[in-house]
């Protein structure tokens, strides 16, 4: 009976604390920009020492102090991003998502601010493969849920290539040689190889052009945090703080759209 | 007292009880002998419902009861009117010797725990085993296992308690101390009702000697007068069959 | 090889020490609730009452027969879609919920196991004093069931413990989802997941210990 009792009263408070939360949540709904993100990918999003950090989460700050938004960060793993996206729980995600079609037909897309390009990426030493043409016969791996995928699947000689997803480490697991190549972005991925100790090197130039933006739902609601966010992306560009962000955390500047000859270099995928 | 009549009981297409009609007094007990397989413990079962007779009347005490349509209130008044000793003992595995006996009075009888405990060693005392409250049935000897399973009967106050071959499981050793506490209920005039293989014990003890067989009663008479004249040739047959390997008590 | 870095992983000891509570508090509620539910279905499956038991078996059946990852999501992200209420469930209690559903489909089976398990006439010897089928199944049943299936439920906890980790899909950065993010800024993988399978290991051995005391308490009853 007293577990009865205790299991009773625990319930009542339980519930009393839900409809707190759940009061809180719709309350700081109206002006909180809740993003999205994996705190997973160095160093777009990153977490060091229990701190939460990147490229992404100063554009997404520098945003909020134009648009006077709360900017709340929620990480969960990369295959959860989608969901929480799609089931109201974040407004929009910030972790180098690239625009396709197939997205483009879901979810509203703030305009680029990141411009990259694809690109295969081996274990150092490994002289045997240049670029996308060379992955037949060889294992690429690549992030759950991420665009390369398709990329690759869009590739001729698809059926050639033993493709594997995973949820995360997909660079340890080159650098151990399970795997011949990972593909990611060509920003993050000449950053890692520079920051970090992992035997990796570039396999060529990046084979397809990709630009990044920020996702949100497809209805009234994300439609218009998206224009709030666009008008402060037009801003933040103007005045230079893009750029500035970029340069602080990769030298260079890849919030612009590339001047003539690198589209020629990057449009190399055809 | 206690009255049953034509008590019938199938187990599938056998029928192991074939209209039984029983009675006995207040203070009266009754050994019921017979040849295995003919339905005495399964009558014992029948009048507490651990199995439920397919037909027939009970009445025990004020109760009475119609076994075919019988309702749980009847079914737990049945129960909480007579108190049942196993062959195996049966004790509750995770309680002590204490608690055994006491458990009836808190939850049936709603008694406190400390009311119930007080009374419980009272029982414990008669038994001989005061010595023995906390300890959990694992520890004791079968003979005192059985012991408690009798406290545990008396503690339950009943009209009649049901003896199932109380000494059937257990060593020869410990028979003696078991048949000694039921003569002592037996002296208290306890209403009882013994099934048992004990031949001596029922020709001290009975007031009656029910003889059973093929789920019918063949003859039932005072000891005195079963055991020496039998007036049934089944009855002969099977008191020749389990004297003959007693031979004191056949002079 | 480069060495082990100590510093490192030193470092990370009292960051990942912080999100212990949060691990170890879902698997405790999980674990609370997934009991009185699994105990409530096992009861309902042995005393096999109509309609009641054809459900907890569909019940069992399905929350055993699939990924708990699946039904976090199903859960988490799937149903939101149609009941837009749920969104107001926030990842921790997801994850309590999650965690409470899928291990107490196990945990039933275990339990129903350990209740059939236990002596027809221990059963007998409660209804011959009279106790309803209530009082014989919470006194007399339950207690000793309880021994018999605690080895087996101590390891559905230490599973569970392990489960939570799982909570990061959904959003809740816990012990394993703060230790992933920690690694991949880093790149020092072993390090870091020699750290926190240390402090899972050293978890679950206390927790092994605590339940030695406890089936040794609860087995007092069947010593010679």
């Amino acid at each position: 009976m007293t577990a009865f009792k205790t299991l009773a009263r625990t319930l009542a408070i339980t519930s009393l604390g839900m409809t707190t939360l759940m009061g809180a949540a719709t309350a700081a709904q109206a002006d909180t920009l809740r993003v999205g993100m994996s705190g997973s990918y160095y160093p777009f999003t990153f977490v060091e020492r229990d701190k939460l950090q990147g490229f992404e989460v100063d554009v997404l700050n520098a945003i909020g102090e134009q648009t006077g938004d709360d900017i709340k960060f929620v990480t969960a793993s990369f295959s959860g991003l989608a969901g929480m996206l799609d089931s109201g729980r974040v407004d929009t995600i910030a972790n180098q998502i690239t625009i396709t079609p197939e997205r483009q037909e879901k979810y509203a897309f703030s305009e680029p601010y990141v411009y990259d390009g694809a690109q295969v990426v081996v274990r150092k030493g490994n002289d045997s493969i240049h670029g996308v043409e060379d992955l037949k016969g060889k294992t690429v791996i690549m992030n759950l849920g991420s665009n390369y995928e398709t990329l690759l699947k869009s590739l001729p000689y698809a059926d050639e290539i033993n493709l594997k997803t995973y949820e995360s480490n997909i660079e340890q697991d080159v650098a151990l040689g399970r795997a011949d190549a990972f593909v990611m972005d060509r920003t993050s991925a000449s950053q890692v190889i520079k920051d970090k100790p992992l035997p990796l090197q570039l396999a060529g130039q990046p084979f397809s052009r990709i630009e990044n933006a920020l996702p949100f739902r497809n209805d009234d609601a994300g439609r218009a945090q998206r224009d709030r966010v666009n008008e402060a992306l037009d801003t933040l560009r103007d005045n230079g703080t893009l750029k500035e962000i970029s340069e602080k955390w990769f030298g260079n500047d890849i919030t612009s759209l590339p001047s003539a000859e690198q589209s020629e270099k990057t449009g190399s995928d055809t | 007292m206690i009255a049953l009549k034509g008590i019938t009981k199938r187990f599938g297409e056998h029928t192991v009880l074939d209209g039984i009609d029983l009675s006995l007094e207040r203070g009266e007990i009754i050994v019921v002998i017979g040849p295995s397989g003919t339905g005495k413990s399964t009558l014992l079962r029948c009048i507490n419902f651990l199995e439920r007779p397919d037909a027939g009347q009970l009445k025990v005490g004020d109760l009475s009861v119609d076994a075919a349509r019988a309702k749980n209130e009847d079914i737990l008044g049945l129960r909480r009117r007579t108190a049942f000793v196993f062959q195996n003992y049966a004790l509750f595995a995770h309680k002590t010797a204490l608690e055994n006996i006491a458990e009836r009075m808190i939850v049936v009888e709603g008694l406190s725990k400390n009311d119930a405990h007080a009374r419980a060693r009272e029982i414990l005392e008669r038994i001989g085993l005061a010595d023995k409250a906390d300890a959990y049935p694992a520890a004791l000897s079968g003979g005192q296992q059985q012991r408690i399973g009798i406290g545990r009967a008396m503690a339950a106050k009943a009209e009649v308690i049901l003896f199932d071959e109380p000494t059937s499981a257990l060593d020869p050793e410990w028979v003696e101390e078991v048949l000694a506490l039921m003569k002592q209920l037996a002296a208290e005039q306890q209403t009882m009702i013994v099934v048992t293989h004990e031949m001596q014990f029922a020709r001290e003890v009975a007031d009656r000697v029910v003889f059973m067989d093929g789920g019918r009663i063949v003859e039932q008479a005072p000891p005195s007068e079963l055991f020496t004249n039998p007036k049934d040739e089944r009855t002969r047959s099977f008191l020749r069959k389990v004297l003959a390997g007693n031979a004191p008590a056949a002079t | 090889m480069q060495a082990l870095n100590l510093d490192y992983m030193l470092g990370l000891v009292p960051i990942l020490l912080g999100y212990l509570p949060l691990t170890l508090g879902m698997a405790a509620a999980g674990m609370v609730c997934a009991l009185i539910l699994s105990c409530a279905l096992a009861v309902i499956r042995v005393s096999r009452l109509p309609v009641l038991n054809q459900a907890a078996q569909v019940f069992i059946s399905f929350f055993r027969g699939t990924p708990l990852l699946v039904q976090l999501f199903l859960f988490y992200y799937g149903l939101p879609q149609f009941l837009s209420f749920l969104v107001s469930i926030n990842g921790v209690t997801a994850t309590i919920m999650g965690l409470t559903l899928h291990f107490s489909a196990y945990m039933a089976e275990s339990i129903r196991a350990a209740i059939t398990g236990i002596d027809r006439s221990q059963t007998e010897a409660a209804q011959s004093i009279g106790m309803t089928n209530a009082q014989t199944m919470r006194r007399i049943i339950l207690p000793q069931a309880t021994r018999v299936a605690t080895p087996t439920l101590m390891n559905y906890f230490i599973d569970m413990i392990k489960s939570t980790s799982l909570a990061f899909t959904l959003g809740v950065t816990e012990l394993m989802g703060a230790t992933q993010k920690e690694a991949a800024s880093s790149f020092l993988y072993f390090e870091a997941f020699l750290v926190v399978a240390v402090i899972y290991w050293i978890i679950v051995e206390a927790l092994s210990w605590c339940q030695k005391r406890l089936e040794k308490r609860l087995n007092r009853a069947y010593q010679r």
